[in-house]
């Protein structure tokens, strides 16, 4: 009967300290204790696109640094893991599991949008929230209705039908083409340009593809020109769009050139100096040299966190969404959770971003933002030449 | 179609200018270097450095790349190569792919991910003649390569040192008993190999933007081109160049465009189907 005096021992002191965590005031959520909060983020810091997963990353530490200075969210600070996932998809699944079973965040942010089609899989299982991503394949993810992914930045399909249809309705366009890049981000835009001229009963005059890693745009280009296209969208990285200026260049041809939000920004001014003038642009946030005071905010906190990292189009895209994520776990209450996270945004009808502007959810609509405007490169700098622009 | 024929030359005048390092280096000492492409981009990213550093006449810049190139072609061959050629061609070859990613993340771990415009030295202007445009840097890439390669093959041809070279791949052993210093030779190749490597890492870092991902697709139709023209030709790697890119942007004018380097890779099959040793190939013969 000794042995089981043990056994009753041992019973009866689990009873206490089970008892004793009870009446510790309630297990906090996964990612949460008394005084941090833990997000995850996965990103290309190596791979193709290094110099887009370095701004990501800079933006975000900027939002952090500016979120943790002001004292936190509810008197917690904001600690986030960044996972490298080399722009590869398998290495992606591998990082949000990482971070959900292993680093136990609250919610995950990322970069990529093969990535993100990956983890947001994985993420809608583990009911995970996945908050504004840059990475918007339309067709994988804002029409999957997934319940745990939100997104802020217009998807590619939405992008171009916008500028597309802009441009023929406000630049004089006639003969629209694209150069696109052969993947679904490219397919996106490619429907989406589709959908654009369609609806203004014309075609598409030219559609060129090119697989990812083309240095060389000279053939796509020449066929344009054959084809006697008088724009070209670009549905490209900006290194490449600026590839097809210059190859554009070279052999004489000079139609308008218009691209999407990743391309609004300095940097295409920087490398291309006097052939960008005239190129066309969709953006979401404002140019770092606006008259504005969140503008200024963001730049002060950037300077404070990195100081050598220029405020592009992707670093202010993630302090804005970083920005938005704590306003996220602000709004879930005095203890988040994953669940009361997706219910506050779920109410942000709209909810303001100093720098993004509103943001619209429901329980029904998880694609934050719909609308975009254009900017156009004159002088040397971008200067704003529409209003905000839906979808038509 | 004039234009497709002249942005063929143009594009393909790249891939020659790349190759030709490489083929060096093969043609030598057997071993194809992966990391051909990440030692041009180093020595291009080397030469971008001191040029801002010091303000220096951009000429000279591209002579430190030069150099560069080939202290990092001494370099791979004397800490890496020389050691790992006793366990075997293909122990080699696979160390040569390690060391394009030592090399690749050595750059962006030193010169982070950023795109930069760089400076053309043959210049930004665009040369019109009979209806037809080309860049003059295009111009000067596709000259550089040819003399480049008559240099080489003459170098190899009519000096004691190019036919003690040659010497090495013919008999390697024979080379020795005749008291050819084996190791000396082979670094010479390799340093030979890679300020060529830089030079083509100058010359095409203005079309394609400085930045860490530049050599990627060219140095695999660098190898493409070195194949068709024989993997140690010379002169076929830029003949089979200038090819390549006629051939490629040829046949897009008929052909969706995103088959280009599928048409590459099938037309070499094509080639070596019924060529195998390549367009200007030596046949191998090995006594037994």
């Amino acid at each position: 009967m000794k042995q089981n005096k043990k056994l009753q021992s041992a019973v009866a002191a689990a009873a206490l300290m089970l008892g004793a965590v009870q009446m510790s005031g309630g297990a906090l959520a996964q990612g949460v204790t008394d005084k941090t909060v833990k997000i995850g983020a996965y990103d290309a810091l190596t791979g193709p696109i290094p110099l887009t997963g370095k701004q990501m990353n800079a933006g975000w530490q900027a939002a952090l640094l500016a979120i943790n200075d002001a004292g936190g969210i509810n008197g917690r600070k904001l600690e986030l893991l960044v996972e490298d996932d080399g722009y590869e998809p398998s290495r992606a699944m591998a990082a949000a599991r990482k971070l959900v079973d292993r680093d136990q965040v609250l919610l995950v942010t990322g970069l990529g949008t093969p990535s993100t089609v990956v983890a947001a899989k994985y993420l809608e299982q583990a009911n995970v929230p996945l908050l504004f991503p840059m990475g918007a394949s339309s067709t994988q993810l804002n029409e999957a209705g997934l319940k745990q992914l939100f997104m802020v930045h217009p998807a590619y399909l939405t992008q171009a039908q916008i500028i597309v249809g802009w441009m023929i309705d406000h630049a004089g366009v006639k003969k629209p083409c694209l150069i696109y890049q052969e993947d679904p981000a490219g397919e996106d835009h490619l429907a989406g340009a589709k959908a654009a001229v369609a609806a203004r009963g014309m075609q598409l005059t030219a559609a060129e593809a090119f697989e990812r890693g083309t240095t060389d745009f000279s053939a796509q280009v020449l066929k344009t020109k054959g084809a006697g296209c008088d724009m070209i969208y670009t549905a490209a990285t900006l290194e490449a769009a600026a590839r097809m200026v210059t190859a554009a260049d070279r052999i004489g041809f000079k139609p308008k050139f218009a691209g999407f939000t990743t391309q609004a920004d300095s940097t295409l001014i920087k490398l291309l100096g006097p052939l960008a003038e005239g190129f066309y642009a969709a953006d979401i946030l404002p140019q770092p040299d606006a008259d504005d005071p969140a503008v200024k905010t963001f730049l002060a906190n950037l300077k404070k966190s990195a100081p050598d990292i220029e405020p592009t189009f992707f670093t202010t895209y993630a302090y804005a969404a970083m920005m938005l994520i704590g306003d996220a776990i602000r709004d879930a209450g005095d203890n988040p959770t994953r669940a009361s996270v997706v219910a506050a945004l779920e109410k942000w009808n709209p909810h303001n971003s100093p720098l993004l502007g509103p943001i619209y959810f429901s329980k029904t609509n998880h694609d934050g933002k719909r609308s975009v405007y254009m900017i156009q490169v004159t002088d040397g700098k971008w200067n704003k030449v529409s209003d905000w622009i839906e979808p038509k | 179609m004039d234009q497709a024929v002249i942005n063929g030359l143009a594009e393909g005048s790249v891939y020659a200018l790349l190759a030709l390092g490489l083929v060096f280096i093969n043609r030598i000492t057997q071993v194809a270097t992966f990391a051909h492409g990440e030692v041009a981009a180093c020595a291009a990213f080397i030469g971008f450095s001191i040029f801002q550093a010091t303000g220096m006449p951009f000429v000279v810049a591209v002579l430190c790349s030069i150099v560069a190139g080939g202290v990092l072609g001494y370099a791979i061959e004397r800490i890496v190569i020389r050691r790992v050629q006793t366990s075997g061609l293909l122990a080699t070859i696979i160390v040569t792919l390690g060391l394009y990613f030592v090399i690749h993340n050595a750059i962006v771990a030193i010169w982070g991910p950023e795109v930069r415009p760089y400076p053309a030295i043959f210049g930004d202007t665009t040369v019109r003649f009979a209806g037809v445009a080309i860049s003059s840097q295009h111009i000067g890439v596709i000259a550089t390569a040819f003399l480049i390669a008559i240099a080489l093959a003459a170098y190899l041809r009519w000096t004691r040192t190019g036919l003690a070279l040659r010497a090495i791949p013919q008999n390697r052993y024979g080379a020795e008993v005749i008291g050819l210093n084996l190791r000396r030779l082979s670094a010479t190749a390799w340093i030979i190999g890679s300020a060529v490597g830089a030079m083509a890492g100058v010359l095409i870092a203005p079309l394609t933007f400085l930045n860490s991902n530049m050599m990627g697709a060219p140095l695999i139709k660098a190898f493409a081109v070195a194949a068709l023209g024989g993997l140690d030709s010379l002169v076929g790697a830029f003949v089979g160049g200038l090819l390549l890119g006629v051939i490629e942007n040829v046949m897009v004018v008929y052909i969706p465009t995103y088959l280009k380097d599928s048409i590459a890779f099938f037309f070499i099959f094509i080639v070596l189907l019924v060529q195998p040793k390549g367009l200007f190939g030596r046949v191998r013969m090995e006594k037994v």
